[in-house]
């Protein structure tokens, strides 16, 4: 296992790589995408505990940190969702580099997921395989979600309007000790992944944490995609970027175990 | 004009431990102590909303070296194989931490600093080696006293929500009753409260507290108001009327913070009171007991 930084000098960017473990006659190489801001913190054990049993079957694995988040360098207020998308690029030309790969698996979660998707429509030839767990498929309904937790001023938590849109929240608020910028906003707002499905080429697993009753946008995203590149799956399994008191501590064994046999 | 630098390093005795550490733009050797930044809990080394990030470039700029590491089974350091029990675990890995940095800065001093746990950590090892000559601490666990259930009842009495709470059974000033009443009639130990309570431990803390303070080593110490694990400003000095804390301690409580300073401007104010409080003491470590009977 390595830390190490990465990337242009002006934009470092943090990983862990960690190598396979195990004999393998036909090895894989994997990206791993993270969330962020306070799912950033709590999925950390179930993505470690990901990438240690994929180097337990094919993969030499990558994980890392986003420009403004974890370890990387930056702050969260000179991020943005294209920013992003250009740290996977980084990251998987580094672990092609790293391992001689020509091709990678991408695997995002949340936000993750959502970014690691536009990266597989942009670089088609460059990705084996795609996963796809708990994407956010909506922007607007996420940036709804983000603003209801957010430390708004009173007079606005009163506003009928609420919840509230882009333009209400001034330059910047802060999500659970994370500043949303208003720039940041309106990136998460453009999200739309079922627009995106038809462009999606890789074989691709997209995973529900949500069990057999998916929500809406999950359902229409698995059907979006043309060619039948979407594999939908629906486990009922704890939710690593929620915070819930009846699993703390609990790690979800069940999607783990779902992406290594569906990579393997 | 230089910037800081960060490095991820591979620290301990097997190179298990993962951490980054971040370098003053124009490192002056031995001008200003190192700074050793542990885990809170089971948060990895950025810590809870990536406050040890920014507070270690901020220290940084000011001249620190500053180290931020995951203790094993944390974050990314790997498991440690060996039987250690937990408690001797995280002494011997800041110990390790703590003889790396004074290696790679060049700096025989070090600042401890630590949330939650990790503030417990720092003040259970810091007596214990020489290089150690200042404590931050921030939210460490603190017996209550009289003075606390008074304002803490207090104050939840002045919540209508608290009230609501009560009515439908999930009131925290109920349970804390009743614990208290079960640990009177039946020696129920369970809860977290009630074990600083007890009479053992809370001798132990007060001796640990009573040798740091007699090492001459500089604490500051942060409570955050809105957290159950204290109440009001000078909790630890009623909680601990023996130790001698004068002038090495400096207190201070911020009002309407959270445990995690969650609020951005909680955590620049804790940053520019750190920074200033490690610019202005004067550090310094009387102690007969050397680092390797840590």
């Amino acid at each position: 296992m390595m830390p190490f930084y990465f990337g242009a000098e002006t934009r470092r960017l943090f990983g862990i790589f960690e190598p396979l473990r195990v004999k393998s006659s036909s090895v894989g190489a994997a990206v791993l995408c993270y969330p962020w801001g306070s799912e950033y913190l709590l999925v950390h054990r179930a993505m470690r505990q990901l990438s240690s049993r994929l180097t337990m079957t094919r993969y030499n694995v990558l994980r890392f940190d986003y420009f403004g988040s974890g370890d990387s360098a930056g702050e969260l207020n000179e991020a943005d969702l294209s920013g992003w998308q250009a740290d996977i690029d980084t990251a998987i030309d580094e672990m092609k580099d790293m391992t001689g790969a020509a091709r990678v698996a991408l695997i995002g979660l949340r936000i993750g997921a959502s970014l690691a998707a536009r990266v597989a429509v942009a670089r088609p030839k460059e990705i084996e395989s795609l996963v796809l767990w708990d994407p956010i498929v909506s922007g607007p309904e996420y940036l709804r979600e983000l603003l209801s937790k957010a430390d708004l001023p009173t007079k606005m938590a009163f506003n009928p309007r609420y919840p509230m849109a882009v333009e209400d929240i001034g330059e910047a608020v802060n999500v659970e000790g994370y500043t949303l910028t208003q720039a940041f906003s309106r990136d998460f707002a453009s999200l739309d992944l079922i627009a995106l499905a038809p462009a999606l080429t890789a074989r691709t697993l997209l995973v529900s944490s949500k069990g057999v009753r998916p929500d809406q946008a999950t359902s229409r995203l698995a059907s979006a995609a043309t060619n039948g590149t979407i594999r939908a799956e629906y486990v009922e399994s704890i939710r690593p970027w929620a915070v819930d008191p009846k699993y703390m501590g609990g790690l979800p064994t069940d999607v783990v175990q779902r992406i290594v046999q569906w990579l393997e | 004009m230089q910037k800081i630098r960060e490095d991820a390093v591979l620290i301990g005795k097997n190179r298990t431990l993962v951490g980054v550490l971040t370098r003053p733009p124009n490192p002056q050797p031995q001008a200003r102590p190192a700074i050793l930044i542990l885990n809170a809990g089971f948060v990895h080394r950025v810590g809870p909303n990536r406050m040890h990030v920014t507070m270690a470039r901020k220290f940084a700029e000011f001249g620190h070296y500053v180290l931020r590491f995951d203790f094993s089974g944390i974050g990314d350091s790997v498991n440690r194989t060996d039987q250690l029990p937990l408690l001797d675990a995280a002494l011997s890995e800041i110990k390790a931490a703590i003889d790396w940095l004074t290696s790679a800065s060049l700096m025989p001093q070090v600042i401890l600093i630590g949330l939650c746990s990790g503030a417990d950590h720092a003040v259970l090892y810091g007596w214990r080696d020489p290089r150690v000559v200042g404590l931050v601490l921030l939210d460490p666990s603190v017996p209550p006293t009289i003075r606390y259930y008074w304002y803490y009842i207090l104050n939840r009495l002045a919540r209508p929500r608290s009230w609501l709470n009560a009515l439908f059974g999930e009131s925290h000033v109920r349970r804390l009753v009743l614990e208290r009443i079960n640990f009177a009639v039946i020696g129920n130990r369970s809860s977290a409260t009630l074990s600083l309570q007890h009479r053992s431990v809370r001798a132990q803390l007060e001796e640990v507290y009573r040798k740091t303070v007699e090492a001459g080593i500089k604490l500051l110490c942060v409570f955050a108001e809105n957290t159950q694990r204290h109440s009001y400003r000078d909790q630890l000095l009623d909680a601990f009327p023996l130790v001698p804390f004068a002038r090495n301690l400096k207190l201070e409580f911020f009002e309407a913070s959270d445990h995690y300073f969650t609020a951005e401007r909680d955590r620049a104010k804790l940053t520019k009171l750190i920074i200033e409080w490690a610019s202005s003491a004067e550090f310094r470590h009387e102690s007969a007991a050397p680092a390797d009977q840590t």
